[in-house]
């Protein structure tokens, strides 16, 4: 049994070449004739967005406080790469959750290459030392993000930065 | 200390081939096909009930209670939502944010800094038909500000002026309606519709006072007394006012928009054609006229 193959007719005049785009309606008295304008075609080009995100440039001081990746020493058997953005992937999220359990937040890291298990050991002792505190957290290896009970986005980014990340 | 159970899991994802529509399906059950009203179980009423009001398909409107004053019309109104239809929303971003989009070349100093180039940067989604008539600027970061813009935005409070102004910049406020604020946002969308560009609109009475205000660098205010705002802005938080003539950059900062014109370098009623790449502007003396094309 052959299966038939309907083609729909694209009413939309962007998709099919043989309907106009922009129909006049009246006579054509009615529409103005238009001149052409010099203009330079590069200031035109400015209104239009860059297709990638641009390489932040070389500079000596970041006055917003933005920090580059220095590059991590070779011993490190992980690595934190960073968002598509250059920024760290270091999330605050918090859930609201409307039941007697109340919300609950955590603080996510992302893009984690290499021994996943190390790092969150590493951040463990760090933010439990911090804190004083037990610091609850989960470990995604198919995914490779640990998740933080609460929030440390700043503390996390600092040590990141630290290690060249 | 790992489970036989994940060392399944990711020996299925290691030796699984790779997922796409041609091998997903959906669970079973999940797609029934609809049940027509046909046969001894499905005929007769055909699922419309024995008389009365819903059989007859003489349905009551929704929350109808027979005759009982309805729960909706029990209370008085209270004015929660009054004029919610003519408020307008700015999206913040704070000064921040705006300097590590400049560290981080999201944007161009040397260009001057409008909506257009802010949506350009697709990190804020503002959109027109949710009443979001533009940006404002907020002060978390006036403190560490360290870039010479020319900024334009729809609110800025005092602080944030001075902040700005301070390290030579200039800030300015200006209004867009809903369609200049459509076209500003996506230009090559908007170009791609083959429509003029349109005429920036007036703010409405109750903006009219806002954007006419020196002491909020309006756009309809006057030259001479926003310069002279700017002197007393730098006596009251006290910093040493640039001078502009000095500068490099002068003709970049000075760059301001008429209150008509929606882009730069373009002027209302010019179509763009983004394929012959050139900009017509209509003939006609009438649309001259109202586009104030001279």
């Amino acid at each position: 049994m052959t299966d038939k193959i309907k083609t729909k007719i694209p009413w939309n005049p962007y998709f099919n070449p043989k309907l106009p785009l922009n129909p006049t309606v009246g006579p054509s008295e009615l529409y103005t004739n238009v001149e052409e304008v010099k203009v330079d075609w590069k200031n035109i080009e400015r209104l239009f967005p860059q297709q990638t995100v641009p390489i932040p440039p070389v500079k000596e001081t970041y006055p917003s406080g933005w920090v580059p990746p220095k590059g991590s020493s070779l011993d490190c058997p992980y690595h934190v790469k960073r968002s598509r953005n250059h920024m760290l992937p270091v999330y605050f999220v918090n859930r609201t959750v409307k039941t007697q359990r109340g919300g609950w937040s955590y603080t996510q890291i992302l893009h984690i290459e290499g021994d996943i298990w190390a790092l969150e050991k590493d951040l463990k002792d760090y933010l439990e030392e911090y804190h004083q505190q037990f610091v609850p957290s989960q470990v995604h290896e198919l995914s490779r993000w640990i998740r933080f009970k609460e929030d440390h986005v700043n503390i996390i980014n600092s040590w990141l930065i630290e290690k060249g990340f | 200390m790992t489970s036989s159970g994940v060392d399944k899991a990711l020996s299925l994802v290691r030796n699984l081939p790779r997922i796409s529509f041609n091998n997903l399906r959906d669970s079973v059950g999940k797609r029934k096909p609809r049940e027509r009203c046909r046969g001894r179980y499905g005929g007769k009423t055909h699922g419309c009930g024995q008389k009365g009001s819903e059989q007859r398909q003489a349905y009551m409107r929704l929350g109808h209670e027979g005759g009982q004053t309805p729960f909706y019309m029990r209370f008085s109104k209270e004015p929660y939502y009054k004029g919610w239809h003519l408020q307008r929303e700015y999206l913040p971003i704070s000064l921040h944010r705006i300097q590590m989009l400049i560290d981080t070349g999201r944007l161009n100093p040397e260009e001057p800094i409008d909506v257009t180039q802010i949506c350009n940067t697709k990190l804020f989604k503002l959109d027109p038909r949710k009443k979001q008539y533009g940006f404002q600027i907020t002060d978390e970061g006036a403190d560490c500000f360290d870039a010479k813009i020319n900024l334009e935005v729809q609110y800025a409070p005092e602080h944030v002026i001075a902040a700005v102004e301070k390290n030579g910049g200039i800030i300015t406020t200006a209004f867009y309606d809903v369609m200049s604020l459509q076209a500003a946002v996506d230009p090559e969308a908007f170009f791609k519709r083959g429509v003029p560009i349109p005429k920036r609109m007036l703010p409405p009475h109750d903006a009219l006072v806002q954007y006419s205000d020196p002491k909020q660098r309006g756009y309809l205010a006057d030259p001479d007394k926003i310069a002279e705002e700017r002197f007393i802005l730098s006596q009251k938080y006290g910093y040493e006012l640039p001078e502009l003539s000095q500068d490099p950059l002068k003709d970049m900062l000075l760059r301001r928009k008429d209150p008509r014109q929606v882009f730069y370098g373009l002027m209302p009623g010019c179509f763009v054609s983004l394929r012959d790449k050139k900009v017509f502007a209509p003939k006609d003396e009438e649309l001259k006229r109202f586009y104030e094309i001279n």
